[in-house]
């Protein structure tokens, strides 16, 4: 490893995990930024509290090595027990020490050096100064979680790890909270380490963003990167809507039947178009015919039908004259192509986007 | 801020667990040595030194004993759960403490209490020549000792059936009365149909105390199975006919176990949880009168007449200058040993209700299985079997308080595994991982959050086997170092000899101490 990936607060290398039959992971691998907050992202089921109990050392990997700071605590014939790691948790149960009050909470993992000023100012920082003297089950669910952050920022770990950190709250909470946390983070200058299934959560609150399927990690990046150029056609479907056809590439081209793409692939691939970068207009003659019309109130979701057994849906204003059976024209901003089959995976260390055409290609009606 | 993380050797990072694994197999390895013993006793051709004719009479005279007890305390208990939890009759919390207080009383002070009564001497004799009456006999055998196991086992009855008659779901009853049914033919086809699972606990329970019994048959000399072993026991040199009539007694025991457990998880058939609790029954005048009648009279009976009697004695005692060989010594041994049970059983619990509440596979269940083996073994059995499995194969250990201390607490393990582990149920994993990620190791963590969290089940749990330990009678008796008497040892062998008054002073102090710990143990199960 090069020296600046040495001192990463935090980086798994090849982790695998198996209990019993099930393979948890497979060949995961992770690198945080410093002062950055990463979060892992996938469905339910692909290993994403594994990875984080493993780098928590709460788990032993079967193989696999975990540094923290630079230093190895999980290796061949090494082993960082968890209380010598430097890595803080928050767990989705938030886990307070019912029998001990804020403060008591706060200060549990400091040395009495320093304590109550440590604890105040961690207590401050999370907005629950003059919390001190209130046990666990006199605070709110919301105020519990920050007693938890504070409490996993007061030793100032290396990192901070944090499972489903919002799940146990209600929808309105969840919102203002996860901004509340990432400002406190921020401020705290922490490295962390979320796990979440929620894309939106994902999206909105971290710096990268890690997508994991079937026990290893399928792209890293930006959020906002990521979802623009999604590395696989799964990373595509699972981080948004997405409708997917078949088609066929030659001579640097793809033809469609809302217009021609330049590629550099060529046979047969899949192209992935985005509901919002489609546009339909109100056209006797057009190529597609409305299908389903589904109504939200900001925005509405129409599923069109084109030449070639192909579905779009197209994300828009209410068009109230748009029913189905409508003849409608249709215009795409840009198009993902994927070569088959649908779920190569691609090493997240260089990242393949899809081919992104920039120019907005409009579909001359027929006629 | 935290120290520079240092690699150690995998080894010395055994899995916590591992550790718990480790010293709850090794905490519950003696639980094997009165099963050996006992099953040894029952496939070795040891019962064979006993004259089938003998094991019969037993087994009619042990039979007889436990039906009676059982059908008339469950009509007893039946009813006072009944106008406690089902009626408006007033006082119903003092009526709840002093119905469930006779369960405190052992058996041998019961029984002393009943002999102190009768007889030419005895307290209610004198009241009643006084009033111009004969004296009183005493009574002995078969009415003997069901009177008093009875009056004992009601609080048992009370206890399970209470609770099913406060949840009886209203509706169903309304539903039947809907249908055109009388009072009378809702109670029998549905009232009581529903109770019936806390019934058949209680009548098993009930059943099994009278089995184990060894206190009142002895001192009432009825002959019974637990009578029978200590006869063998104290009048031969050959130990097996005691071994194998321990053996064939801890089977039939271990059966009714095995039925009353099953009765508890099948017997219960689908209940919605009611949305409402039924109405009290209101009852006139007439009721409240015959109600409370009723109830003071089991309470005069079974808790008031006794502690009468017993002061009586001492009063008798102290004022003739009888009583001058005090039992402080006994009460210092007896509170001793039971401390040091408790404590002992506290620290051992302690990895057993960790493996038992975290791990959910084979192992976790064969060492719950050891843990309740024992259970509902009678005591006499269990001393019988360590007997003669101390004679044969760890004779250093015989008649040791190190092998009495073993033997309660492998005996009354489940009084404090049950609310240790409920206690610890509300630890989650999360707190210690958390203590352990905070910077804490495994130790300071078990005595930072788990023991703290884990410590008022322990207490409660500790007190109950203090409370059991205290009032232990044949086990002790057959095991103790020599010399060794305790208060229950005290009063048992005054009272076999005619030493009322001996007996009186250790049975009221018994008592006493019996009804401190009470209060703590009412608020979780008596029994499990």
């Amino acid at each position: 490893m090069n020296s600046s990936a040495d001192h990463r607060p935090l980086a798994a290398h090849a982790l695998c995990k198996s209990f019993d039959a099930t393979v948890a992971l497979d060949d995961f691998n992770l690198e945080v930024e410093s002062g950055s907050l990463l979060t892992v992202l996938g469905p339910s089921g692909v290993g994403k509290t594994t990875a984080l109990r493993i780098l928590a050392g709460f788990e032993m990997p079967d193989s696999g090595t975990v540094r923290v700071n630079g230093q190895t605590v999980n290796g061949p014939g090494i082993f960082v027990p968890p209380e010598r790691r430097q890595v803080g948790m928050v767990f989705q149960d938030y886990a307070l020490f019912p029998h001990l009050n804020v403060a008591r909470n706060v200060a549990y993992g400091l040395d009495a050096h320093h304590r109550d000023h440590r604890v105040s100012r961690v207590l401050e920082m999370v907005g629950l100064a003059g919390f001190e003297k209130r046990m666990p089950h006199e605070l709110s669910a919301g105020q519990q979680q920050r007693v938890a952050l504070a409490r996993a920022l007061a030793p100032g770990p290396q990192v901070i790890l944090a499972d489903e950190p919002f799940s146990n709250l209600d929808a309105a909470l969840r919102k203002r909270l996860r901004a509340e946390v990432r400002s406190i983070l921020r401020e705290a200058r922490t490295t962390t380490i979320m796990v979440t299934h929620d894309q939106e959560e994902a999206l909105a609150v971290s710096d990268q963003l890690a997508l994991m399927n079937e026990g290893r990690v399928v792209q890293t990046g930006p959020p906002d990167h990521v979802y623009r150029y999604p590395a696989t056609s799964w990373v595509a479907e699972f981080l948004g809507d997405a409708d997917f056809f078949d088609a066929h590439a030659k001579g640097g081209r793809i033809t469609t039947p809302f217009g021609t793409f330049p590629t550099t692939r060529s046979g047969k691939v899949k192209v992935m178009v985005r509901p919002e970068s489609v546009t339909v207009f109100p056209h006797a003659q057009g190529v597609a015919v409305v299908v389903h019309r589904e109504f939200f109130g900001h925005d509405q979701l129409l599923s069109v039908k084109l030449p070639g057994k192909i579905t779009l849906r197209a994300r828009c204003w209410p068009q109230p004259q748009l029913a189905p059976g409508d003849r409608v024209a249709v215009s795409v901003d840009g198009i993902h192509i994927f070569d088959e089959p649908r779920t190569a995976p691609t090493p997240p260390e260089s990242p393949a986007p899809g081919a992104p055409i920039p120019q907005r290609v409009v579909i001359p009606p027929l006629g | 801020m935290m120290g520079v993380a240092h690699p150690v050797p995998r080894l010395r990072a055994l899995p916590p667990n591992t550790w718990w694994w480790v010293l709850a197999g090794v905490v519950m390895l003696p639980a094997a040595a009165p099963l050996g013993a006992l099953a040894y006793g029952l496939v070795s051709g040891v019962v064979t030194t006993v004259p089938i004719a003998r094991l019969l009479e037993l087994a009619a005279n042990t039979g007889a004993l436990g039906a009676a007890v059982t059908s008339t305390s469950l009509f007893i208990g039946g009813a006072s759960a009944w106008l406690v939890s089902r009626t408006n009759l007033p006082g119903k919390k003092l009526a709840t403490v002093l119905i469930l207080t006779p369960f405190a009383v052992p058996s041998f002070v019961g029984a002393l209490a009943l002999l102190g009564a009768t007889g030419a001497d005895g307290i209610l004799s004198a009241a009643w020549v006084w009033m111009g009456g004969d004296i009183i006999h005493y009574p002995s055998g078969f009415w003997a000792a069901w009177l008093v196991l009875t009056l004992i086992s009601v609080p048992l009855v009370h206890l399970a059936v209470a609770p099913a008659v406060r949840s009886l779901n209203p509706t169903l009853e309304e539903a039947a009365r809907g249908l055109g049914a009388g009072r009378l033919k809702v109670f029998w086809t549905v009232t009581l149909p529903q109770l019936r699972p806390s019934l058949t606990a209680g009548a098993l329970l009930v059943g099994l105390y009278t089995l184990s019994d060894f206190g009142a048959v002895s001192l009432l000399r009825y002959d019974t199975f637990t009578r029978a072993i200590y006869l063998e026991y104290a009048g031969r040199v050959d130990r097996r006919p005691a071994l194998g009539l321990a053996a064939v007694l801890a089977a039939v025991a271990v059966l009714l176990v095995w039925l009353e457990r099953s009765t508890r998880t099948r017997g219960v058939w689908f209940t919605a949880r009611p949305r409402r609790t039924s109405p009290p029954v209101r009852l006139g005048l007439g009721g409240k009168i015959l109600g409370w009648g009723f109830l003071g009279t089991l309470v005069t009976v079974s808790l008031l007449v006794p502690v009468a009697v017993l002061i009586a004695w001492v009063m008798r005692g102290l004022i003739s200058g009888v009583l001058v060989n005090q039992p402080w010594a006994e009460l210092g041994r007896s509170m001793w040993v039971a401390l040091l049970t408790a404590l002992v059983a506290a620290v051992v619990v302690a990895p057993v209700a960790m493996v038992t509440a975290r791990f959910r596979n084979r192992w976790a269940g064969l060492l719950e299985g050891g843990a309740w083996a024992l259970y509902g073994v009678p005591h006499i059995a269990v001393g019988m079997a360590m007997i003669v499995f101390t004679l044969w194969l760890a004779r250093p250990f015989y008649q040791t308080l190190m092998l009495l201390v073993g033997v309660y607490v492998v005996m009354f393990l489940p009084q404090i595994l049950g609310p240790s582990r409920d206690s610890l149920g509300r630890v989650s994993p999360s707190m210690e991982e958390a203590s352990r990620s905070l910077g804490k190791s495994p130790f300071q963590t078990f005595m930072g959050i788990t023991l703290p969290l884990m410590a008022p089940g322990l207490l409660s749990g500790a007190a109950l086997v203090f409370l059991t330990t205290l009032r232990e009678l044949p086990a002790t008796l057959l095991l103790r170092p020599a010399g060794f008497e305790t208060l229950a040892i005290r009063v048992w062998s005054a009272t076999g000899e005619g030493f009322y008054t001996q007996g009186a002073l250790a049975g009221l102090l018994l008592l006493l101490i019996a009804a401190l710990p009470l209060a703590i143990v009412t608020r979780h199960e008596l029994i499990r």
